[in-house]
C-alpha cells in the first residue's frame, strides 16, 4: 500500500537530511506506529505521503503508483485516498460538528442526499451522535479529535494517517481514540499512527517503525526494538 | 470549469459580509475609477460622433468664374462624374448660392439690402462629396491638375480640410489620454481588488489548508474567491454606469438649456451611449475582479 524506496529528503535551508535512505513497505490493511523524537523526521514522512513536498531522492509509492509523477492537478485526488488526523484538530470553528464532517464530502462534490445519510453514520462510529449540532469550542479535546477522525474517514480513504492523534489528550481519552482507530483499521483501512507517546504504542501489539535523526533504526516486524 | 454549487455562492456571500468594509472600499474606489473612465469615454465617443458628422458633410466646392461657358461647366461636371472616388456632384446655381448666403445674414444687415437677384455677385459652383472623407485631399489635387489644362472656367477650389484636421488631432489626443487614464486606473483597481481578496483569503487560510488536505481541487477552492472578485467588479460597474448616465443627462440638459444648439444636436444619444458603456464597464469590472482574486489566492494554494 505504502512503499518508500531509498527515500531521502533534504530541505534546502539546512544541509542535514530530514530523512535518509528510508526503505519500508506497509501492506494493505496494516496498522503501523511510526515513532521518534521531535525532529526525527516524522512530519517529513507525512508531508511526503501527502505530496506536500517531494523527495530529494528515491521513490514514494502509494498503491504501486510513484506519487512524484502526479501532476499538480492530480494531487487532490491522491489526498482523497488518504484520511488525515492532526494533533491540533484543525476543525472549522464557525461550523458545527455535523457541518465539519459534511464539509469534507461537500468539497469533493458528493451529493447532498448522500451527505445527509453518511455523516450521522460516521459520527455514530466515533460515538458523537449526540454532539452533532455542537460547535468545536463546546467540545472536549477527545471529542474534537473524534470529529477529526470522522472527517478523515468520511470519504472512505484507503489509508488513514494520524499525526500525534493523542498528543493533546489525557491517557484515558487517548485509549478511547486508539480504540476508534483500531476499529477503523479492522474495517480494512491501512492505518499509520505517528506518535512519540510510547504508552499507547506499548498498549497495542502492533508493528512499530522507529525514526532517529532521519534514519529508520527499527522495524518491529523485522525484530527491531522501539526504544524511544 | 468551476462547480458553481450552492456552497460556493454561500462562501462568497459570507466572505463579502465578513469583510463588508473592505469590500465597500474597493467597490467605491473601483466605481470612482470607472466614473473617470466613463467621462473620458463619453467625451471620446462624442468627438467621434461629431467628427463623423462633419466628415459626412465634408466637401470640396469648385467655384466657377462669372463668365464661364456652359461648355466649360459641362466638361467639368463630366470630368467629376467619371471620378470613382467621388460620391456625388451637386450643382449650385447663382440663385441658390445667394439664397443660402442671405440665410446666413442678419436681415438687418446693410449688406442684405444691397444684394438682390439682379445684382447677384455669387458664383456658380459644383459641390463634390467623396465616398471616403480621407480621399478629399486626393480629389482636390486631381481637380487642380484638371484646372492646369487651362480654359476650364474654374475660379477657386474650396476645401475645409484644416477644420477636420484639427478635430481629428484633438480626437486622437483625447484617445491617447483616455488610454493612459484607463491603464493607470486599471492598475489601481486591480490592486484594490487584489488586496480585498487577499484579506479574505488570509482570513480563511486555515480553511483553505483543511480543504487542501481533504482533497479539494484548486478550482473548487478558488471559485468562491473569483466569484467574490467578479461580484465586486459588477457592483462597481453598475454604480459607475448609473453615475455616468445621471451626469450625462445633466450635462446634456444644461447644454441644450443654454442654446448651444448646433453642438447638442450632434451629440450621442444617452441611451445608445449608456448601452455601450454598461457592457464595457461590466466586462472591465468582471475581468479586473477575477484577475485580482486569481493572483491573490494563487500563493495560498501552494500547500
Amino acid at each position: 500500500m505504502i512503499e518508500f524506496d531509498n527515500v531521502t529528503k533534504t530541505y534546502e535551508k539546512n544541509e542535514k537530511d530530514a530523512l535518509k535512505d528510508i526503505n519500508l513497505r506497509i501492506e494493505s490493511g496494516e496498522f503501523v506506529f511510526l515513532v521518534g523524537r521531535s525532529g526525527a523526521g516524522k512530519s517529513t514522512f507525512i508531508k511526503l505521503l501527502l505530496r506536500e513536498i517531494d523527495a530529494t531522492k528515491g521513490v514514494v509509492r502509494i498503491k504501486g503508483h510513484d506519487i512524484s509523477k502526479l501532476s499538480k492537478s492530480q494531487i487532490p485526488y491522491l489526498r482523497r485516498k488518504l484520511g488525515v488526523v492532526f494533533q491540533d484538530f484543525r476543525l472549522l470553528e464557525n461550523k458545527n460538528v455535523y457541518e465539519n464532517v459534511a464539509y469534507a464530502m461537500e468539497i469533493i462534490g458528493r451529493p447532498e442526499k448522500k451527505i445527509r445519510k453518511k455523516v450521522p453514520l460516521a459520527l455514530s462510529m466515533v460515538g458523537l451522535s449526540d454532539r452533532m449540532y455542537h460547535y468545536p469550542h463546546e467540545l472536549s479535546g477527545g471529542e474534537q479529535q473524534r470529529v477529526v477522525i470522522a472527517r478523515a474517514i468520511i470519504n472512505n480513504p484507503s489509508i488513514l494517517i494520524c499525526d500525534e492523534p493523542t498528543g493533546n489528550l489525557d491517557p484515558e481519552t487517548s485509549k478511547d481514540i486508539m480504540r476508534i482507530l483500531l476499529e477503523i483499521n479492522r474495517h480494512g483501512t491501512t492505518t499509520v499512527v505517528v506518535t512519540h507517546d510510547m504508552n499507547i504504542v506499548r498498549l497495542l501489539n502492533k508493528r512499530v517503525l522507529t525514526l532517529e535523526n532521519g534514519i529508520l533504526t527499527g522495524d518491529s516486524s523485522k525484530g527491531g526494538i522501539a526504544n524511544v | 470549469m468551476f462547480n458553481l454549487r450552492r456552497s460556493t455562492i454561500r462562501d462568497a456571500g459570507q466572505s463579502l459580509r465578513r469583510n463588508s468594509l473592505m469590500s465597500l472600499a474597493s467597490i467605491i474606489s473601483m466605481t470612482a475609477a470607472l466614473v473617470i473612465l466613463g467621462i473620458f469615454l463619453v467625451i471620446t465617443m462624442n468627438i467621434r460622433q461629431v467628427t463623423q458628422h462633419v466628415e459626412g458633410n465634408l466637401r470640396i466646392q469648385v467655384f466657377m468664374t462669372q463668365n464661364c461657358t456652359q461648355q466649360q461647366k459641362d466638361a467639368l461636371k463630366n470630368y467629376l462624374e467619371q471620378n470613382n472616388l467621388i460620391k456625388s456632384v451637386q450643382y449650385e446655381s447663382k440663385t441658390t448660392a445667394l439664397k443660402n448666403f442671405s440665410k446666413q445674414l442678419d436681415s438687418s444687415s446693410s449688406l442684405a439690402g444691397t444684394i438682390n437677384s439682379k445684382n447677384n455677385p455669387m458664383p456658380e459652383s459644383y459641390i463634390v462629396r467623396a465616398k471616403n472623407a480621407n480621399q478629399l485631399g486626393k480629389i482636390k489635387s486631381q481637380i487642380e491638375k484638371y484646372n492646369q489644362q487651362g480654359n476650364t472656367g474654374i475660379e477657386y477650389i474650396k476645401y475645409g480640410r484644416d477644420y477636420i484636421q484639427a478635430l481629428t488631432n484633438f480626437s486622437h489626443f483625447i484617445n491617447m489620454f483616455c488610454l493612459f487614464v484607463v491603464i493607470v486606473l486599471s492598475v489601481i483597481s486591480y490592486f484594490l481588488i487584489y488586496n480585498t481578496i487577499k484579506l479574505t483569503v488570509f482570513a480563511r487560510r486555515k480553511e483553505i489548508g483543511i480543504m487542501k488536505y481533504v482533497g479539494a481541487t484548486d478550482n473548487y477552492i478558488r471559485a468562491p474567491f473569483l466569484l467574490e472578485g467578479a461580484f465586486l467588479g459588477i457592483i462597481a460597474a453598475l454604480a459607475a454606469t448609473l453615475a455616468v448616465r445621471t451626469g450625462y443627462y445633466y450635462v446634456l440638459g444644461y447644454l441644450s438649456g443654454n442654446a448651444l444648439l448646433p453642438i447638442t444636436a450632434n451629440l450621442a444619444s444617452p441611451s445608445a451611449l449608456i448601452g455601450k458603456i454598461v457592457i464595457f464597464f461590466l466586462a472591465y469590472g468582471i475581468l479586473i475582479g477575477t484577475i485580482g482574486s486569481h493572483v491573490a489566492i494563487r500563493k495560498f494554494l501552494d500547500v
